[in-house]
């Protein structure tokens, strides 16, 4: 089979790429999902590119979305060539190159319903229909989300019956390999009533660029606790756009961290969705930017039942001429009485070329309700570096343990040990890489 | 071997602080300074660690023979010289072990790993002998410590630098009478033949656990009386009016 080109969105890409994408039969699914990816690439190539008159996109550099010559590798590609930092226990590990799932590095156990996309609709078929949509926020990104749905030929499926708990973590790896890959990682994760489970993705590369596009779906049932972590490890020419939504039901727990080590760009967009009484969502993200670097990032915490709460915290550690932004709305609907919601974004600017946007947000139509957002952007100050000097630590060095401190105290609050371990361990690594 | 300061001037913008400060702090001694609020004590401990917002417009420091105004602030540190400042830094995210670890690396020759296991054993003796539970070695810096537990905590990171001269900058404000006693044990373990301590302070009260060699008092950016550890004492009960006014 031949690669297929993704053509520029300006120039709305050749539907004739539309059959090759997906690497499967779509005789073998059901008609629903073939439609709803027929549908996603109608919608790619109808909706507008996003422009500066964008509130969505407000501060945003849009040459970034220019998304020529990218390649949907649909040939198998090669296996994993780097030694990679994985987990030493996980429930189940499932890693992509390019897209395609790669076998003998995968591991995966009965008695854990981890499914890839083929079998999920075989086994789960219509009960699917809901989730398997296009993964559009309403951040900004729809264009986007409905070319990522168009596109995708496989999906992890993580379905956790009623009142199981995973002692592991489930691993999910994606590769991109080559400058011109595309990669389109898709995870759902389902939890039924009473259910516990912890998902670490990592999204790496075996090469300078490449693009990815990818989704995340976290769906807690009644009582249910999902935390998620995403690790962004892709090369510095590569461009990463990742679209979260999360659904807590009833008393659920979803935690839904970020961390942004890697790609040259990275636009996140998160939607939070307390849909239950007494649910409770914590959204938190480490960006560490450098060179001409951007990272992007939206969220929304919608409270839609009463006595939820929700926490944000997002950090960014700016170095060189980086850039970032953060654009955040704690929504309190009528009826979500009793909200606690809070937001908060912290800038630490290690250079005197970067640049931190931040536009923290609220919007409340309830009564009784707790709520507070912010954002502060400032410097190491003086003193800190001063107590440090005067223990004999050099200035360098008491830089690089303020910034691993600032970053570490984020990486704290993911809430599982090994993966605290191993994203901590990826943190002072990506700061050493920095030499500061 | 002293550290030596001699006809010290400093000033912060326009306004001069010091005022021609002389104090020898020999080997083996512990010193007091003494004196009202805005004599200049605190600039005094800052200027000797670095700060960069006093300028020394005239005078010298030695610390046994080197110039210590002439070294970063960072060098001062590993050449002996230390600080217990009056107000912790609170640093989020780094912890007490990782804080001191680094101290101590920057005094290896480059390259050369700090022994893990040796560290630790030195570390949870110190802080047996401060009273300071284990879990403050995980704890980020200072954060939401109390007043006392910094205050002990400034004297674990000089236990565990060793210093040669020690400035201890109004370590006693803030204590209650348990916590005085525990830091006072604590400094006392650290009087050596081969160290220096000069104990910044308002008040008698912490004399009365660590005796002093001599004591100074301070007033307008100069010494302008030193005698043994009853002066303290003769401060508590007069004042410093009738000092001041024979100055």
């Amino acid at each position: 089979m031949s690669s297929a080109t993704l053509d520029s969105p300006a120039v709305p890409l050749a539907k004739s790429v539309f059959p090759d994408a997906p690497a499967w039969d779509h005789a073998a699914v059901p008609a629903w999902f073939g439609a709803s990816q027929r549908a996603a690439w109608d919608a790619f190539a109808r909706l507008p590119l996003p422009s500066r008159r964008d509130e969505a996109w407000r501060f945003a550099d849009l040459k970034h979305l220019a998304l020529e010559g990218y390649v949907v590798d649909a040939s198998a590609a090669a296996a994993p060539r780097a030694s990679l930092a994985l987990l030493d226990h996980a429930a189940a590990r499932f890693v992509f190159v390019n897209g395609h799932f790669q076998e003998s590095a995968s591991h995966l156990p009965g008695g854990v319903q981890v499914l890839r996309l083929a079998e999920a609709l075989a086994i789960h078929g219509d009960r699917l229909q809901a989730v398997l949509q296009p993964p559009e926020t309403g951040l900004g990104s729809a264009k986007f989300a409905a070319l990522h749905h168009a596109q995708l030929a496989d999906a992890v499926v993580i379905a956790i019956a009623a009142g199981q708990e995973l002692e592991h973590p489930i691993e999910i790896v994606h590769l991109l390999e080559g400058p011109r890959a595309a990669s389109f990682p898709r995870t759902i994760v389902l939890a039924e009533a009473k259910a516990k489970v912890a998902v670490l993705e990592h999204h790496l590369s075996q090469g300078p660029g490449g693009l990815s596009i990818g989704a995340a779906q976290l769906v807690a049932a009644e009582g249910s606790t999902i935390h998620y972590a995403l690790l962004n490890r892709l090369g510095a020419g590569s461009k990463a756009m990742h679209f979260s939504t999360v659904a807590a039901g009833r008393d659920a727990q979803v935690r839904h961290s970020l961390f942004n080590l890697g790609s040259g760009w990275a636009r996140t967009e998160c939607r939070s969705l307390l849909e239950g009484p007494g649910s409770r969502s914590e959204m938190y993200s480490v960006s560490l930017a450098a060179d001409g670097q951007e990272v992007d990032q939206r969220t929304l915490q919608d409270h839609l039942s009463p006595h939820s709460y929700s926490d944000l915290l997002y950090k960014n550690v700016l170095f060189d001429t980086s850039r970032t932004i953060f654009a955040g709305l704690i929504k309190v609907d009528e009826g979500a009485h009793g909200t606690d919601a809070y937001q908060k974004c912290r800038n630490l600017l290690l250079s005197d070329d970067c640049e931190a946007n931040s536009m923290p947000g609220l919007e409340i139509n309830a009564d009784q309700v707790k709520c507070s957002h912010g954002s502060t952007t400032g410097r190491i100050a003086e003193d800190e570096l001063f107590y440090f000097e005067s223990r004999g630590i050099p200035r360098l060095e008491a830089t690089r343990l303020i910034a691993v401190g600032f970053a570490q105290e984020v990486v704290a609050k993911i809430g599982h040990p090994a993966m605290e371990a191993l994203i901590g361990q990826a943190v002072e690594e990506r700061f050493a890489q920095q030499g500061a | 071997m002293k550290l030596e300061i001699k006809d010290l001037h400093v000033s912060i913008g326009d306004r001069e602080i010091l005022k021609g400060l002389t104090l020898d702090l020999p080997k083996g001694q512990v010193h007091a300074i003494m004196g009202p609020n805005g004599s200049g004590k605190s600039t005094l401990s800052k200027v000797l660690a670095g700060h960069e917002d006093y300028t020394v417009t005239s005078g010298t420091v030695l610390m046994d023979g080197v110039d210590l105004l002439a070294l970063p602030i960072d060098q001062r540190s590993r050449a002996g010289f230390f600080l217990a400042f009056q107000y912790p830094m609170e640093i989020p995210g780094v912890s007490n072990a990782n804080f001191l670890r680094a101290a101590l690396q920057a005094r290896l020759p480059k390259g050369q790993p700090i022994d893990a296991v040796a560290f630790y054993k030195q570390l949870y003796a110190k802080m047996d002998l401060l009273k300071m539970d284990r879990s403050f070695t995980a704890r980020s810096v200072n954060e939401g410590f109390s007043g006392g537990e910094k205050k002990r905590n400034e004297i674990l990171q000089m236990a565990m630098l060793e210093p040669k001269y020690a400035v201890l900058d109004e370590t006693d404000s803030g204590l209650d009478i348990d916590a005085l006693k525990i830091v006072s044990d604590g400094v006392n373990a650290m009087r050596s033949p081969e160290r220096g301590i000069l104990l910044i302070t308002h008040y008698q009260r912490l004399l009365d656990y660590i005796k002093p060699d001599v004591v100074h008092v301070m007033a307008d950016g100069q010494i302008i009386k030193s005698g043994g550890a009853e002066l303290a004492l003769e401060l508590e009960e007069r004042g410093y009016d009738w000092l001041t006014k024979a100055a």
